[in-house]
């Protein structure tokens, strides 16, 4: 419901808020930010290089990803390194993942149980990348001031789930105010433990936009786990191929 | 000497009498060497298989003893090759494996599916030595190993022959894999990295129970890829001729330098066993003491009816000087002398039933108390396991019974004062 | 019926050689029965450690949750059936899939959400070995097993957080201090459990009143299939919300670990046989002693004017009867026995106590009574005995009075 909001409401809100924004520093809503973040945050189509790095306690892996984007929904991604998954692919869109091992050579999906697992270890998991997107149809929230994080102002969102099997029941968002783009995220239990911080920073303008070159995520509950995602090379707007989005990729 | 002369003048004065008795001990012998040889056997025999499964000596790295419970694969023997020259040259070692277990999701057609199962790698030999598996093929065959597809990880493509493996009947029926289906197996690297084989179906096995059943076969290199354990395992498992010897093995193995760094133990020391064998020991001997002690009952019937009969001959003996004691040790080594020959009759034919009926031959015990449905029918031949030092324990034993099965009747007899006996007729 | 008399009368006449005969047979009849009842029990052993920790005697699951045992989804939690008419005890339980954290240690574990006022009734901990003290009510503690604890360098008092999702799917964490370690013999317990009051996994798990599992004690010596049996057909088995659990034995859950107990069986059966012909030896030569020693005696019914097969008949059937007599008595011990330790058991030595591992056998052995291996055995007895006397009887009426007579 709120994407409806999104989708004919907001505009006319952008409108008069990018008025009465210049006038004053008004506390934005919670749509409001979201949309911004939005809309700052998906691209038509994107290409990037990646370097992931998992930490968990004293061992270090480091893998290298080409990622493929469009929209809020799809992406597709090949590993480069190490050696060992060169060459393992994963499909998302709306709704499904799909994995495609070079060793199987068979495109499996993945689901049930294997969703909740960490994507290649990391503390990432599947149903993470799944859900990043889904913001504004899993909460509903409320602004409740301004922070500075990192050295940016930013106002903070506090979120709570509409539903009770989403996985977060809350979330607690610190958005740029300048670059809208979620700088921290604390990720709650139901109980408000906190089980996930991710960060975006190094932040570089990339044509008109901002875009968080480093993505971290650190268990909060187990110690000395975090995985790095380090984007080592972003291009946008970029023409691609239908077929990039489809389980066609995935086989080539 | 006299008593000793008279003594076999007795037995053989009586022939029925001392025929009988040497009858008891022999037939008391030769199913005493039978009993053992049985119980040995049927204990070991299940203890030997289920140790064979898990190793009776075992090397593995001390942190994945540790943590075993939660199969750790990263904590593994880097380099096998030095562990593995180690462990076949200790003494008594018949054979030493790697070996590499992963929990896996088994998926036959597009949806990772929800069925686990345990995925065993490991070379030929050992699943000659630990299952037979080959032995157990219900249908299809072993699988073969082809190094340079499973090396790759990658069999079935690009010319490459594929892998092959063989799926417990439990696990088939489970996720629905029929021979010559391509079964996935979706695991993980030793660093958490998502793995998985595709692997041909070329044989399906029944290894008796259902448990065993759950269990997916491949070599030991198509592990060593899917877990990216390039030149190791997680753990080395050591044989010798018989459980018997794991002990011997697992010392000598614990004081070679070369091995100091990794844990090795013998499976009596690790659970379950380090709580079953003292309960099988307990039960070998009772079943022991059982047979002697019903061999001893009929013995001392024997001897003492025979005792009751010859009253009067005692009297006599007794009136013409036998002392007391010396009556007794009449008696006692009339009856040893008897149970020598019954004895070393009794054992030897023992012997040879147990040898050759039991050990070589086997009991086959199959279905009849079967709570399984068909498919799954235990058919299991248990073998005796005759030593030959049992033919010198049941020897003994038989000469023991004649000592305790005679001298009770002989005390009596010596009690017996000789006008008494002289005056009775029986 | 005047060789019955006669053959009652002549085993009384010679009581110390009936006896001692008798004995043989005894002993054997006596091992005999106490064979079948460990054999029997064996099983038992099995399942009364499933069942004092896991299953109960009757494990009633929600409709659509899996039975192998295996996997534990707690999406399938549901409303309790109400069970009212059922006369024995009572246990709900939730077993949910978790991951415990310490520091940088973390496993998967089960969790076992319990009711502290009615689990202990159907699982009892007597024998148990519990290292500090259960959770206490409305604070954060959990049990956990010692095996577990053991794998995470946990201690008395540690905290831990316990991750797990809601029934509904979202994540969920609580921190908790671990207030016992407990040893309950069965491995996958005590590597894997942690175990939580039921009100505290309400809270952690959104359980709105839904359980996963209901475990059933029957007590007494009912048959727990019977009662299953009786269960299901009356109905209480559905819920409020018209689910229908299910309902198993601790037999049908265990079905895999009996199977391995079926070759033991056979083992320990031939065990008894090798006995039982050892004994059938012992009448045997008994009563060739008996009809030669009693050389005389045969030699004067001969010429009383008996019939060599009325002697034959009359050995035969003093062999038999001392095989059936002895054989009762012998029957009566055993059967005694194996019904006192199927009740009390048969406490195996403290160490075993002490060194436990992760097969689920007890330190206590009990056994099994049954009618079929008394029967059993006592035909046998009496067969061997009858058997063991054929020869003798052929030989005693065969005997030539002349000699007999003269004999010395």
């Amino acid at each position: 419901m709120l994407n409806k909001l999104t989708v004919w409401f907001l505009p006319a809100l952008a409108a008069l808020l990018a008025f009465v924004s210049h006038a004053q520093a008004a506390t934005p809503t919670v749509a409001d930010l979201l949309a911004k973040i939005d809309a700052n945050m998906t691209y038509d189509t994107r290409e990037s290089f990646i370097t992931m790095r998992v930490t968990k306690s004293d061992r270090v892996k480091e893998y290298k990803m080409h990622s493929y984007g469009r929209g809020q929904d799809e992406a597709a991604i090949e590993y480069l390194a190490p050696s060992r998954d060169e060459g393992t692919k994963m499909l998302k869109n709306a709704t499904e993942l799909w994995m495609w091992l070079p060793s199987v050579e068979k495109t499996q999906k993945i689901s049930g149980h294997m969703l909740r697992q960490g994507m290649m270890g990391s503390d990432m998991s599947y149903e993470d990348m799944m859900d990043a997107a889904r913001w504004q149809t899993m909460y509903t929230g409320v602004v409740s001031g301004e922070e500075t994080v990192d050295g940016r102002k930013c106002w903070k969102v506090e979120l709570t789930a509409t539903a009770t099997d989403v996985s977060y029941p809350k979330r607690i968002i610190w958005v740029d105010e300048s670059a809208y783009i979620p700088v921290k995220q604390e990720l709650y239990a139901l109980s408000g433990t906190l089980l996930k911080t991710w960060t975006m920073s190094d932040i570089r303008t990339v044509g008109n936009r901002q875009f968080p070159f480093k993505m971290t995520v650190v268990d909060e509950v187990q110690t000395g786990s975090m995985t790095e995602l380090i984007f080592d090379k972003v291009t946008f707007a970029i023409p691609l191929q239908e077929e990039v989005f489809s389980t066609r990729w995935l086989e080539r | 000497m006299l008593i000793l002369s008279l003594a076999l003048r007795n037995a053989r004065r009586n022939t029925l009498r001392s025929f009988l008795t040497g009858g008891m001990i022999m037939f008391g012998v030769a199913l005493l060497t039978c009993g053992m040889a049985w119980t040995s056997g049927a204990f070991g025999g299940i203890l030997e298989k289920a140790s064979n499964m898990m190793g009776p000596v075992r090397i593995v790295t001390p942190e994945f003893a540790r943590k075993e419970q939660l199969m750790p694969l990263e904590e593994n023997i880097e380099d096998l090759a030095p562990v593995l020259a180690a462990a076949r040259a200790a003494p008594g070692v018949t054979g030493a494996w790697a070996r590499i277990q992963m929990p896996v999701t088994l998926t036959v057609g597009d949806d990772i599916g929800e069925h686990f199962a345990l995925v065993q790698g490991a070379p030929p030999e050992w699943y000659d030595r630990a299952l037979d598996l080959a032995g157990h093929i219900q249908s299809g065959r072993m699988f073969k190993v082809d190094d340079e597809a499973s090396g790759m990880c990658a069999g079935g493509h690009h010319g490459r022959p594929p892998i092959e493996a063989v799926v417990g009947a439990t696990a088939a029926e489970t996720v629905g894999a029929k021979l010559g289906d391509d079964l996935i197996l979706d695991g993980q690297t030793q660093d958490g990295s998502i793995s998985a084989v595709k692997v041909k179906v070329v044989g399906i096995s029944d290894l008796g129970s259902s448990a065993q059943n759950k269990f997916v076969y491949v070599s030991l290199a198509t592990m060593q890829c899917m877990a990216d354990i390039p030149t190791g395992a997680t753990e080395v498992l050591i044989y010798g001729k018989t459980i018997g010897d794991a002990a011997a093995i697992a010392a000598a193995l614990t004081a070679d330098p070369a091995l100091s760094k990794l844990s090795v133990s013998s499976w009596d020391g690790r659970p379950p066993f380090n709580s079953l064998a003292s309960i099988i020991g307990a039960l070998k001997s009772m079943a022991a003491g059982v047979i002697v002690f019903i061999t001893a009952l009929g013995v001392l019937n024997t001897m003492l009816m025979s005792v009751m009969e010859r009253t009067a001959e005692i009297g006599v003996m007794r009136a013409m000087g036998l002392g007391r004691l010396q009556t007794v040790v009449l008696f006692v080594v009339e009856a040893m002398g008897i149970a020598a020959v019954g004895g070393l009759i009794g054992a030897t034919l023992g012997a040879v039933v147990a040898y050759y009926g039991l050990e070589v031959h086997g009991v086959n015990l199959g279905g009849a108390v079967n709570k399984m449905p068909p498919g799954l029918a235990i058919d299991a031949v248990i073998h005796g396991d005759w030593e030959p030092i049992m033919f010198v324990q049941c020897f003994g034993l038989g000469l023991l019974m004649a000592v305790v099965g005679g001298a009770l009747p002989a005390f009596r007899a010596s009690r017996i004062e000789p006008v008494e006996a002289m005056r009775a007729r029986r | 019926m005047f060789i019955l008399a006669l053959a009652l009368r002549n085993l009384f006449r010679n009581t110390r050689r009936t006896v001692i005969t008798s004995a043989a047979v005894v002993f054997g009849l006596a091992l005999q029965v106490l064979g079948w009842g460990l054999v029997d029990g064996l099983d038992d052993n099995f399942l009364r450690a499933a069942a004092t920790t896991t299953t109960g005697d009757i494990l009633l699951r929600p409709p659509k949750y899996p039975t192998d045992g295996l996997s534990f989804p707690l999406e399938e939690a549901s409303v309790p059936p109400a069970l009212t008419g059922f006369t024995g005890d009572t246990a709900p339980r939730v077993l949910f899939s978790a991951k415990v954290v310490h520091h940088a240690d973390a496993a998967r574990a089960l969790g076992v959400a319990y009711d502290p006022d009615l689990d202990y009734r159907v699982f009892p901990r007597e024998r148990w070995r519990v290292q500090g003290v259960w959770p206490d009510k409305d604070q954060p503690q959990v049990a956990m097993g010692d095996a577990m604890a053991r794998l995470l360098g946990v201690g008395l008092g540690d905290q831990i957080t316990i991750q797990a999702r809601t029934v509904d799917g979202a994540q969920n964490a609580l921190a908790y201090a671990v207030t016992a370690l407990v040893h309950t013999d069965n491995g996958q317990m005590d590597n894997n459990a942690v175990w939580i009051r039921m009100a505290a996994a309400d809270e952690l798990l959104q359980l709105q009143g839904r359980r996963t599992h209901i475990a059933l004690h029957v007590g007494g010596l009912q048959d727990s299939t019977v009662v299953r049996d009786e269960i299901q057909a009356s109905g209480m088995l559905k819920a409020a919300d018209g689910q229908e659990w299910t309902a198993k034995t601790t037999r049908e859950e265990a079905a895999d670990l009996l199977a391995i107990n079926d070759i033991r069986r056979k083992a320990i059966l031939m065990l008894v046989g090798v006995i039982m012909c050892i004994a059938g030896l012992g009448i045997a030569s008994t009563v060739v002693m008996a009809a030669y020693e009693r050389v005389r005696e045969i030699g004067t019914l001969l010429a009383l004017g008996m019939k060599r097969r009325e002697v034959g008949a009359l050995f035969l059937v003093e062999g038999a009867l001392l095989g059936i007599g002895a054989g009762i008595i012998g029957a009566s011990l055993g059967s005694a026995a194996v019904l006192y330790w199927q009740v009390n058991g048969i406490v195996l030595s403290p160490e075993l106590m002490k060194a436990q591992g992760s097969f689920p056998a007890s330190a206590v052995i009990y056994t099994h009574f049954n009618w079929a291996p008394v029967f059993g055995s006592l035909a046998f007895s009496a067969f061997i005995a009858t058997l063991a006397s054929l020869f003798p009887a052929w030989f005693a009426a065969h005997l030539n009075p002349a000699d007999a007579v003269r004999a010395d």
